[in-house]
């Protein structure tokens, strides 16, 4: 067993007023001990509810309805608040999309990081401090002593990632999340910041589940790629296998939206409409309405994820095993 | 309106003093005004039910009479205040520059005050009496009125149907009045409600302290007053009247969050 | 620095303009003070050098700013039932009225800050509806009718003490104290629900902020969350009703002196307008009204000062 966690058949809905809206839908995969798995699809699809329900960090008004999230040999699901506690920044860790409004305003930064090492380990405070500085160094912060004082106005956005990478690293995870961590961040800083995540993840052997909307970027990232679309999985397989022969039509789509020097000064493919989650007990493809080789079948019943090709599953009626499906 | 509890509270109390107030207009069960000795601070039973006071008098006509000042304080006092409030709140909100900058510093000056202190101002110079009571109050309620309208306008001024009002040649009195007016008028409405509790809070402080309504005419604030020497022999006598007010506030209060609460979902 | 300049431009304005509207109110509109001080018997050549006397003769915008220079040099007028410098007289009255408004700010902070954290943890349906009502009723209660039912229950039912009447804080603090404690929760309480109500939606806000999210995601629980982070985010705006508060505290303590019988500047206020003494109603005014305007800038460079996010513009 080298899998560090286990998620099966998760399926989270929200309620809102009178209706159910379903947000994940049978959503299983696993991340190895020390890999990089990434996770696409556009906002709304479900991949930061997936990853909030890691550990048990889902907002109040989301319901669970069943599903198994196995970290480590326990089911996290079975966890009461404490247990779950000692999970979060510890052995679970989380890098949010905004880095201006993930950190507390009112706190000097040091702190920020501070509080996530003195809850979970028993040292003084000033060695914790010490471990402070060495982790601000260690993400490429420098002028440390200094920027530990500071408030998060004070500093740039990427110092900002940096400082939350840092409180996120700082028990030394097994598994970091990190949801859209370069998505606020100017191009010229983003670089910085996977580079650094790529660091982490070669020198401490944390895993990282890597959420983005841009396939581009998750493929530079990642080891294997779950390709998300309205709450259920569609694709998911090594890499260079979605990149170079994608199985599903959306997945397609977001391939062909990537742009690259050959498509300069060419409109970029885009694919129409909007995410629409399906209905409570509607039997249809959740991508037909947007897909253009849709037929009757796509409207019909809910098509299954299957292993078309050893490795390679697909969530789509009309894939099939040969090349561009 | 469904399970809007705040705005079906408020409306109950309202209706119900309303009735009340109404009521006494032709009907008190004894004169407000007739003084009986020989039935002084009669405590609450079947013939008064809410007692007498120190001259005998029925506390329950005299707080139905009570009704009729505070509402008609409450509505003068709140209808001067909507009437300059939101004319000046329009034409801040909609010609902006520096109107606006004048007209608005006035008004935050304004907030900035104690209704109280104003009222107490204003009835120094120019008399102790309903009328200035009235008129103090209602000055001092321009201000929230002015400061609503305002940012309707603000927010209002920028739509199509203002800019095509404008290209179809409407002057600014009548795209301000007659097509900007009634889509801003549900926050001046809630305004109204709140500025209404305001007018009975302060016309019964300033009665109680001999400077708001004069006698004949009966206040629930001077009834407070009357009471306090009493308040040993006569606990009831006090006690009344502090309910009316409250109530009526309390009325008011919930029937403008209710408003709010209902103008809110029916925008969504 | 851009910030504190507006702010005194702003209270500079408004300075301007309730000088001239007390000064309208009492200088002008009243009518000329010669007739009434002569008598209408009173010839035309000693009404005359009485108008000179008195700068009467000058043109107004004149006698306004020598009226403004007065104030000023802190000449606020003079009684004419006391025939003593308005000042002197508030001087005698302010620790009364001061020592009421301090103990009720504390027990509005005291009391409303607690109970708004704790409502806003306990917003659901029965929690929220029954908050919303509690505070709804302090908000409509008259705060001297308040007076008038503690000193009831208090004074006359549970004879705890004989209501009314002022200790001074050097005669004795502990029944100074006790002679205002009442009269300040009568103050307090619309305001305690001011600071519920207005706590209660600040905690829920910044409940809802992603720093909140990242504080749970590196594992504290719930109550550290509230301690370490949302609290200190949720008060601090709370600063910003603090001069709305102040200016309610300082209308409740004029009408609720005169319940308990406290000898602070409400009561000179009020005995001042039956008396018609103008010049001290005037000077009264004025003080209050610039205290008003004074204590509400402080509060707004306090505000400035103590978000670190402002300290460095």
């Amino acid at each position: 067993m080298n899998n560090l966690l286990s998620i099966e058949n998760l399926n989270i809905k929200f309620k809102s007023k009178k209706t159910y809206t379903k947000v994940v839908t049978d959503v299983s995969f696993d991340i190895k001990k020390g890999e990089i798995l990434g996770l696409v699809g556009e906002s709304g699809c479900g991949k930061t509810i997936t990853s909030l329900s890691i550990p048990g960090l889902l907002p109040k008004d989301a319901i669970v309805e069943n599903g198994k999230i196995i970290f480590d040999g326990h089911n996290i699901m079975d966890f009461n608040e404490k247990e779950l506690t000692e999970i979060r920044g510890n052995r679970i860790s989380f890098i949010f999309q905004e880095p201006s409004t993930s950190l507390n305003p009112l706190m000097p930064v040091g702190n920020q990081i501070l509080e996530n090492i003195v809850i979970h380990k028993k040292i003084s405070k000033e060695e914790a401090k010490k471990s402070v500085i060495s982790l601000m160094k260690k993400v490429g912060l420098s002028d440390t002593e200094n920027m530990y004082k500071k408030y998060p106005h004070e500093l740039s956005g990427g110092q900002k990632q940096r400082i939350v990478i840092a409180a996120a690293v700082s028990c030394n995870p097994a598994l970091i999340i990190a949801d859209e961590p370069t998505t606020a961040l100017d191009v010229t800083i983003q670089a910085g910041i996977l580079e650094l995540l790529k660091e982490l993840n070669a020198e401490y052997g944390s895993s990282i589940l890597f959420i983005s909307h841009d396939l581009a970027l998750v493929n530079q990232m990642c080891d294997r790629i779950i390709v998300m679309y309205a709450g259920f999985i569609i694709e998911f397989s090594e890499a260079e296998n979605i990149i170079s022969s994608p199985l599903h039509p959306y997945t397609n789509g977001l391939i062909k939206s990537i742009p690259t020097e050959s498509k300069k000064g060419k409109k970029l493919y885009s694919v129409e409409g909007r995410v629409s989650h399906l209905r409570e007990n509607e039997k249809k493809c959740p991508f037909a309405s947007r897909c253009t080789i849709a037929q009757d079948i796509c409207f019909k019943s809910v098509p299954e994820l299957r292993e078309l090709i050893p490795g390679h599953f697909v969530r789509c009626f009309l894939a099939k095993g040969d090349k561009n499906g | 309106m469904k399970k809007n509890f705040n705005l079906i509270f408020g409306l109950s109390v309202i209706i119900f003093l309303f009735v009340f107030m109404f009521i006494s207009l032709f009907h008190t069960p004894y004169s407000p005004t007739e003084m009986n000795i020989r039935e002084r601070m009669q405590p609450p039973s079947a013939e008064h039910i809410f007692g007498t006071d120190q001259f005998g008098r029925d506390i329950l006509s005299r707080v139905m009479e009570g009704s009729q000042t505070a509402f008609f304080v409450g509505f003068v006092a709140v209808s001067i205040g909507l009437i300059f409030g939101t004319f000046l709140g329009a034409v801040s909100g909609y010609f902006g520059g520096i109107t606006d900058e004048i007209i608005m510093r006035i008004m935050d000056a304004m907030l900035a005050f104690p209704v109280i202190l104003f009222a107490l101002m204003f009835v120094s110079v120019f008399g102790v009496g309903i009328k200035n009571t009235i008129i103090a109050i209602g000055i001092m309620s321009v201000p929230s009125f002015a400061r609503i309208t305002r940012s309707g306008y603000i927010q209002h001024k920028q739509f199509d149907y203002v800019k095509s009002a404008k290209a179809m040649g409407a002057g600014p009195l009548r795209i301000m009045f007659l097509h900007i007016l009634p889509n801003v008028i549900s926050p001046i409405i809630v305004a109204a409600s709140m500025g209404f509790s305001t007018a009975v809070l302060s016309e019964a402080g300033l009665s109680y302290l001999g400077l708001g309504v004069l006698p004949p005419s009966p206040s629930w604030g001077r009834m407070l007053n009357e009471s306090q020497i009493y308040i040993s022999k006569a606990p009831w006598f006090a006690i009344i009247p502090g309910i009316f007010i409250t109530l009526t506030v309390l009325g008011f209060n919930f029937f403008g969050d209710g408003l709010r609460e209902y103008a809110d979902n029916t925008e969504k | 620095m851009y910030y504190y300049l507006r702010k005194f431009i702003a209270m500079f304005f408004t300075i301007i303009i309730v000088t001239l509207i007390t000064f309208f109110s009492f200088e002008i509109i009243p009518g000329d003070p010669v007739l009434s001080k002569l008598g209408i018997d009173a010839d035309e050549a000693q009404i005359a050098s009485l108008r000179a006397e008195l700068g009467l003769d000058m043109p107004i915008p004149v006698r306004y700013i020598k009226w403004v220079g007065n104030i000023l040099k802190g000449d606020l007028g003079e009684s004419v039932r006391f025939s003593l410098p308005v000042y002197d007289l508030i001087k005698t009255r302010l620790p009364v009225t001061f020592s009421l408004m301090i103990i009720s700010i504390l027990i509005t902070l005291a009391v409303g800050i607690p109970l708004g954290i704790l409502s806003a943890k306990y917003n659901n349906r029965i929690g929220g509806f029954f908050i919303n009502f509690i505070t709804q009723i302090f908000l409509a209660i008259p705060s001297f009718w308040v007076g008038i039912m503690l000193i009831m229950i208090f004074g006359v039912i549970l004879k705890w003490f004989s209501p009314g009447g002022y200790v001074s804080w050097s005669e004795n603090p502990a029944e100074s104290i006790k002679s205002v404690i009442l009269p300040s929760v009568a103050i307090a309480l619309p305001n305690i629900a001011i600071v519920i109500r207005y706590l209660k939606n600040s905690v829920l806000e910044q409940m809802k902020k992603d720093y909140v999210r990242m504080a749970y995601s590196k594992g504290l629980n719930s109550f550290r969350v509230m301690k370490n982070h949302v609290i200190r985010n949720a008060v601090i705006p709370v600063i910003t009703v603090l001069g709305m508060i102040i200016s309610s505290v300082l209308a409740g303590s004029l009408i609720v002196e005169q319940v308990f019988t406290l000898p602070g500047i409400g009561r000179l206020l009020i005995s001042a307008i039956g008396n018609r003494d103008l010049p001290l109603v005037e000077g009264m005014i004025l003080y209050i009204s610039f205290t008003v305007l004074f204590i509400n800038f402080i509060i707004d460079i306090l505000y400035k000062f103590i978000d670190p996010r402002i300290k460095y513009d």
